[in-house]
């Protein structure tokens, strides 16, 4: 992809990342009292509570896939901003997509099983 | 009448390669520049000593060192502006150096050529043999002529945290020259202008640290331009 | 040390430096939730007791006050590079900055516009907002 289109890419997902950060904080410490959020299924917004809830749980997958983006890019630049070369280039480049691909899939299921367990 | 203690950078790959600050004593007359306490060390204490100046007026940009650790002009530092009793005195960041002061501008010289910096007009014709002047109104000039104030003078790229580490990033210089002939209007060669540098690093991996603009000796102002300039790629190339 | 480059700077290393402690905090969250559902070797929908043994044996290990603190300095940087992020997207879109005009010395960059150093200030402003915040749901340092 040319540098420009995964530049404006990232500058897209740094906002859709405020608002799905946003909602993320906002389930843990504004909308209920930071106790009662890190409770695991007891109140409106524990951890279960939240997994539940098809929406959050889908904002929380959304969050996932941006961040991983926008922070796995940004390692990218600053790496390829050190060092020139092709191989080193090439290099980076592939293992910042496996590592941010690997962490979107792991956490994925994390969420798929989550709901799952939640809502039996 | 006091002094000042000069510490510079000396290095001859000629002599020995070893890379050492030589102290001198300079007498501090009023309004000295630091070009003028150099040429004394030049004139009555070290002959030896290699430096480029010029116009002594920051307009020829030769001097540019690092006074003090920031980039300058030589000519245009006051030495009572620095407020120290120590003058520290090294050749430019981020350039190869030749000998003491001397740094060597063959490959910003490179950069600034490969952004094409002159007007591109479709037909050649017209501009290389005809008698017409091209026209333009006084907002068409007021969108570039700040750029084309630029001495060359390479204390931006000194500056710059991205030209200190990426070999491929164009620098503050040659960026701003390029969108100095991009929003002349007289110039028709906007397509592969922007082309050029729509990909890769060399202009997409400025992060707007603003060092350029702060150091320029002439108001230039470099980071406008290549913000102005990113505009320019994003939203239409 | 580049330490007098202008504010511009200042912004460019903190926005590099929050955003790689991010990153690094971003791997290590999701494996600390992924382990709460069974770890990287479960794929299939594990018994709901073991899920609240093994989140409950995590918050334990989180409750050190060490961990407290390293959330809320988080709390400082994840808000500061947000909102500079913010500021940063204006101002690559010539949006926040001066027009280009005639040099008159002493030479003051459009590019350093008030409206651009502005924004700044104001994210560094919600971070420690955010740092007091986070401070007092660990430390209820306010008391409010």
């Amino acid at each position: 992809m040319r540098e420009k289109n995964i530049m404006l890419l990232h500058y897209i997902t740094g906002i859709l990342i405020l608002v799905a950060g946003g909602i993320h904080l906002s389930t843990v410490f504004l909308l209920s009292p930071y106790e009662e959020s890190m409770k695991f299924d007891s109140s409106p917004f524990s951890v279960m509570s939240v997994y539940r809830n098809v929406l959050l749980a889908g904002s929380l997958e959304a969050l996932l896939i941006l961040v991983a983006f926008h922070g796995f890019n940004g390692l990218r630049v600053i790496l390829q901003e050190l060092h020139q070369g092709r191989t080193y280039k090439k290099a980076v480049s592939l293992t910042v997509t496996v590592v941010a691909l690997a962490l979107v899939i792991y956490g994925t299921r994390t969420i798929l099983i989550a709901h799952q367990l939640a809502n039996l | 009448m006091s002094e000042v203690t000069f510490k510079v950078f000396r290095y001859d790959p000629a002599k020995d390669g070893g890379k050492h600050y030589q102290t001198y004593k300079v007498p501090l007359r009023r309004g000295m520049t630091v070009l003028q306490g150099l040429l004394y060390i030049k004139e009555r204490l070290d002959p030896t000593l290699a430096i480029r100046f010029s116009c002594r007026m920051a307009t020829c940009g030769s001097c540019g060192m690092m006074i003090n650790g920031l980039p300058r002009l030589a000519c245009y530092t006051l030495i009572e502006d620095l407020k120290k009793r120590t003058v520290v005195v090294e050749p430019l960041r981020n350039y190869p150096v030749i000998r003491d002061l001397v740094a060597d501008f063959s490959e910003f010289f490179e950069k600034h050529r490969w952004v094409k910096p002159y007007l591109i007009r479709i037909d050649t014709y017209t501009q290389e043999k005809s008698n017409t002047s091209y026209l333009q109104s006084d907002e068409e000039l007021e969108r570039y002529v700040q750029f084309a104030y630029c001495i060359k003078c390479g204390l931006c790229n000194a500056a710059c945290p991205v030209v200190a580490s990426d070999k491929e990033f164009l620098g503050p210089q040659a960026l701003a020259q390029l969108y100095r002939y991009l929003a002349d209007s007289r110039d028709e060669g906007t397509a592969e202008r922007l082309k050029s540098v729509a990909d890769g690093h060399k202009l997409l991996r400025c992060h707007f640290a603003g060092s350029c603009s702060k150091v320029c000796p002439k108001g230039v102002d470099p980071a406008l331009a290549i913000q102005l300039l990113r505009r320019e790629i994003l939203l239409r190339a | 040390m580049p330490f007098r480059y202008g504010l511009e700077r200042w912004s460019y290393t903190l926005q590099r430096v929050s955003g790689v402690a991010i990153t690094l905090f971003f791997v290590a969250h999701i494996v600390e939730t992924g382990n709460v559902v069974g770890g990287a070797s479960v794929w299939s929908i594990p018994p709901y007791e073991l899920a609240k043994k093994v989140w409950t044996e995590t918050e334990a290990f989180l409750a050190n006050p060490l961990f407290d603190m390293g959330l809320s300095v988080l709390g400082f940087l994840i808000f500061f590079h947000a909102f500079n992020g913010i500021r940063l997207v204006l101002a690559h879109f010539g949006i926040i900055l001066k027009k280009p005009s005639r040099p008159e010395y002493p030479y003051r960059p459009g590019s350093m516009s008030p409206a651009q150093r502005a924004l700044f200030w104001v994210s560094i402003l919600l971070a420690v907002a955010a740092l007091v915040y986070a401070l007092n749901v660990f430390f209820e340092v306010l008391r409010l």
